[in-house]
């Protein structure tokens, strides 16, 4: 019975009557910023989070001045300086081969980021292609897609990436700075999500198509195409955002237990899952080895949840609640 | 509490609300949904509530209830029985509530538990406020649901309530209302979501619940003719004050403040004794903003034809003569005239009588999607839905064609398959004498350009991404020879024609209110001038002011233009003040058919009979007529035998009618159709 009561909200055309007098650029954006920060603190930490980690992923050197990718204290091997305790030159210890620990989680961003930003753009374009394609040519079309997701759906994600990865790895060449094994990683995680997630994009797109101003663009004569670009895209972009956002954390976590398990990152490139694995045998003694890199992956999908479920109820307060 | 001390003195108000202020603190700054506010309600006598939307009559309501959120700020007194409701704590509130005051909400599907019986649900509110057994509340359950005129009540408890209709679910919320014999009823637009029929039948209830139980009913409402068919009172409300208060007869036959007079003009009515119908009058502008700090002001001088300069230099105080309360400086200049002088609905009429749209047998069949879609699962369970039947219509140049009846009447599927939304199954329809195709996509450019279609929904029509420029301007490049430059200025031309600021061109729509996008809407069926307009709905979401101007809008584009319409509404008022032919439908099947003035005057189907019977008219005196349809429109299906009214007909006469299709008559071999087996001068009406 508890209703709350109805104010007038939808009618605010006397807000707008000074729309005119725009203020400028730098100031809308940190008014908008402050706005953000104020109503969604946890949002906020969790972006600014993001933005150290893709720092961290672009330019290591500011947080790691004195090393490289390749340089000898992060994949060379010490036999001398073999579980280090962290100290002054090495904050955060040095792992069974001596390397630094400190070093190569920051390196391990860079993989991190790479996997989860790739992973998310790929996995995203394709489900909301398939996702759309499967609304508007129904039919076969859809039926054939729709078996596929379903197939997607009912095998464990872990085991796809498994038996993909071994399948696929040794025909994959190197690309840009993707190494082959991270890019195997990037393209079977976006085929699974792709397909997974296509499934909701297709109802969207179907709810999407209809609405009345789709009906109203149909009578004109729009094609298929124009409905599309025009009325269904702009309208999903804020649900793909979203969603998006969402799914850097899990894909990041992916690549981690891909990692752990041997399947993913090969060595000597720096990856936080392998981190912990490599701290797996002597968790007792040395429990640091698995804490840094564990801290780094539960940081990075927490930001990532954070701040995809503050920019959700901004976008679309009616989605809350849903993922 | 005992009742007696309160019946000996009737006169003592049950509830006044003195001076209520009510703002909501929201993160975009103080709202002021109530400013000013006072009404009183004696037991026995319904007072309605009336104003626009955005006015702060439901935040009154609720104010009463305490149904406020935390942030709010209320000022003045809300005296129920003498105390004082403002500041009394929680508890107190409670017990209150439900037991001494009732609320009635708009929308029956959500005050009642989808998961619950009905007998449950009423259980529990027996229980929560009466010390009864067992027994006693099974009995009185049963009293109550007889009370309101539910059909088998002793059974009715044993349902869930998407078993109901619209109207029996209002029903229980009453009955759930009613259940502790409460002294105060607050209804807030509770027959707002329901057909015609189904209306007229609640409020003959809530009529005659006032003479049955003592109680004080508050009644909010939008529309002036179910406030003059219930209310014994009217308090007016305009952006966030009440402005007038008067006996019903006194505020709709000499309404003393300009909005109260304004209101009314807006409302279609009958033609008046020389057979004229009085064109609408609108009120220009929007109601005054609640986010807004009022100055020393009148808030209505801006929209106000006969303010003077003190009006912007002091705010009124209500005054009172004989009870009559205003909030005006001038009441006595306000007459009839104020909103500008009596003309007739248009000043023309067509001669030429070329056909522009034709449908002929049109037939559209709803079939289930299952069994077709995936081939191996599920045959179709169920014969495909007849949602429209032989619909045969003309429509000739510049005149109107209205397509009126309940929900799921057929009425958006003739305009659907008009537009080629929705297929057609057999039939034909011709615009200009070319055959249409049944899908839009095969039609060719001209006949898109000439046939358009305004939706019911403007918020729904216009895509919440794009500048409104792009609805507009999309008909001009197809259909106009416009390019991009000569669009954009002509897109300008047509807002400004629509009563629109030009500059709104590159706003989004949720930056408009919901008539300005409407106005909208018709600017981009207005370009390129179309040759016939299908119109669903377009004015139904609007309140009365601008439901006015739109329709006002309609009419001079028909007369500019010479456009065709065809206007589609619930609202027989409306549909009589723009039609020109009527068309009555019913479940698919057109019952009745001809010139307006023939249609709405004797002889006339049993339905349409029943149909202007039900429609509130905006006159305290008029005397409501008997005629009363219960239960709901049916879902024709194929292999369907009879008469489609037979069920719901209060004249069914016998056999013939559940076997035979009913003929179409023709009344005095005119174009005037009744599809009915009695015979045309029996259906002469007999009141």
């Amino acid at each position: 019975m508890n209703q709350p009561p109805v104010v007038n909200q939808s009618r605010e055309p006397a807000l707008y009557l000074n729309r005119n007098v725009n203020p400028p650029l730098l100031v809308a954006i940190l008014k908008s910023g402050g706005r953000f920060i104020k109503r969604y603190p946890l949002g906020a930490i969790g972006g600014v989070t993001i933005i150290l980690l893709v720092l961290m992923a672009i330019v290591p050197q500011l947080f790691t001045p004195l090393a490289t990718q390749t340089s000898d204290h992060v994949i060379g091997v010490h036999i001398k300086d073999r579980f280090l305790s962290p100290n002054s030159t090495a904050w955060f210890g040095t792992n069974g081969l001596g390397r630094d620990m400190y070093a190569r989680l920051i390196y391990g961003a860079r993989t991190a980021i790479m996997i989860g930003f790739g992973a998310v753009l790929l996995g995203k374009t394709l489900s909301t292609t398939l996702g759309i394609a499967s609304a508007f040519l129904g039919g076969w079309t859809d039926v054939i897609l729709q078996r596929f997701v379903e197939v997607f759906q009912s095998i464990p994600t872990i085991l796809f990436l498994i038996i993909a990865v071994v399948a696929f790895e040794p025909k994959i060449p190197d690309f840009g700075p993707l190494s082959s094994d991270m890019l195997i990683i990037v393209i079977c995680v976006s085929i699974d999500t792709g397909f997974q997630s296509s499934r909701t994009v297709r109802g969207v797109a179907l709810a999407l198509r209809e609405e009345t101003y789709v009906e109203a663009a149909v009578s004109l004569g729009a094609t298929n195409t124009r409905i599309m670009r025009q009325h269904i895209l702009p309208n999903l972009f804020q649900y793909v955002i979203v969603s998006a956002s969402l799914f850097v954390g899990s894909a990041v976590l992916l690549e981690s237990v891909l990692s752990f398990l041997g399947y993913g990152v090969q060595p000597p490139n720096p990856s936080w899952g392998r981190e912990l694995n490599d701290a797996r045998e002597e968790l007792a003694r040395y429990p640091h080895l698995a804490f840094f890199p564990g801290l780094f992956i539960f940081l990075t999908v927490w930001s990532f949840n954070m701040f995809g479920d503050a920019l959700r109820d901004k976008l679309d307060p009616r989605l809350r609640g849903t993922s | 509490m005992t009742n007696n001390s309160i019946n000996q003195t009737d006169s003592a108000p049950l509830l006044e609300v003195k001076n209520l202020g009510v703002s909501f603190f929201t993160p975009r700054g103080t709202v002021r949904a109530v400013r000013d506010a006072s009404l009183t309600v004696r037991r026995g006598e319904v007072v309605g509530l009336v104003g626009e939307s955005g006015c702060g009559k439901s935040t009154v309501a609720f104010s009463i209830m305490g149904y406020l959120p935390g942030i709010v700020q209320v000022d003045g007194e809300i005296l129920y029985d003498g105390k004082d409701l403002v500041g009394m704590d929680e508890s107190e509130l409670e017990a209150l509530r439900g037991n001494r005051i009732a609320m009635v909400y708009q929308d029956p599907q959500t005050s009642l538990n989808p998961t619950m019986k009905i007998g449950p649900q009423m259980r529990e509110v027996l229980k929560t406020h009466l010390d009864l057994g067992k027994q006693e509340i099974r009995s009185r359950a049963i009293e109550l649901f007889e009370s309101v005129g539910l059909a088998s009540p002793d059974t009715i408890g044993e349902r869930y309530p998407h078993e109901l209709s619209g109207g029996m679910q209002q029903r229980v919320v009453i009955a759930l209302a009613l259940a502790c014999e409460p002294d105060l009823l607050i209804m807030d637009e509770p027959t707002t979501g329901l057909d015609v029929t189904t209306e007229a039948t609640i409020l003959d209830l809530i009529v005659d619940l006032k003479d049955r139980v003592n109680a004080g009913i508050l009644f909010v409402s939008h529309n002036l003719g179910v406030i003059a068919r219930v209310a014994d009172r009217v308090t007016v409300m305009y952006a966030s004050q009440t402005v007038e208060d008067a006996d019903v007869r006194n505020i709709f036959n000499s309404p003393q403040h300009p909005y109260t007079a304004g209101l009314l003009s807006c409302v279609p009515k009958p033609a008046n004794e020389l057979g004229i119908t009085p064109r609408l009058k609108s009120i220009p502008g929007s109601v005054f903003e609640a986010r807004l700090e009022a100055g020393n002001e009148c808030l209505f001088a801006p929209r106000c034809p006969i303010a003077h300069d003190q009006c912007t230099q002091n705010a009124p105080e209500i005054s009172d003569a004989d009870g009559h309360q205003v909030r005006c400086f001038f009441p006595d200049e306000v007459t009839s005239d104020i909103w500008g002088e009596l003309k007739p609905r248009r000043d023309f009429e067509s001669e030429d009588d070329a056909v522009v749209i034709e449908a002929n047998d049109l037939n559209v069949r709803y079939r289930s999607r299952q069994g077709k879609k995936y081939i191996l699962f599920g045959d179709e369970a169920q014969p495909p839905v007849r949602a429209v039947v032989d619909a045969s219509f003309k429509v000739t140049k510049s005149r109107t064609l209205g397509i009126v009846g309940e929900s799921g009447s057929g009425k958006s599927t003739t305009a659907r398959a008009l537009i080629g939304l929705t297929q057609k199954s057999s039939g034909s329809m011709l615009l200009n004498g070319d055959e249409l195709e049944t899908d839009s996509a095969n039609r060719s450019d001209d006949q898109r350009a000439d046939l358009r279609m305004v939706f019911q929904n403007p918020t729904a029509s216009l895509n919440p991404k794009l500048p409104i420029k792009h609805a507009i301007t999309r008909s001009l490049k197809l259909f106009g020879n416009f390019d991009n430059q000569g669009a954009y200025d002509e897109a300008r031309a047509l807002l400004e024609a629509v009563g629109l600021n030009p500059d709104y061109i590159e706003r989004i729509p949720s930056e408009l209110s919901g008539g300005e996008q409407q106005r909208v809407a018709l600017a981009s069926a207005f370009a390129a001038n179309p040759k016939a307009i299908l119109a669903d709905e377009a004015v139904s979401a609007l309140d009365v002011s601008v439901q006015a101007q739109v329709l006002n809008l309609l009419l001079r584009n028909q007369q500019e233009n010479e456009t065709s319409f065809v206007f589609i509404s619930h609202d027989l008022g409306v549909v009589r003040y723009v039609s020109d032919d009527i068309m009555v439908m019913y479940a698919g099947h057109v019952a009745e058919q001809g010139p307006a003035d023939a249609v709405l005057s004797s002889p006339s189907h049993p339905y349409t009979e029943a149909l202007l019977s039900a429609a509130p008219e905006p006159d305290p005196d008029a005397t409501p007529s008997i005629i009363r349809l219960d239960g709901a429109v049916p879902t024709m299906r194929e292999r369907f035998t009879g008469c489609f009214f037979a069920d719901r007909c209060h004249r069914k006469i016998d056999q013939r009618c559940d076997e035979i299709e009913p003929p179409a008559q023709s009344v005095n071999s005119s174009n005037h159709i009744i599809r009915c087996h009695i015979p045309i001068d029996q259906l002469v009406s007999q009141s």
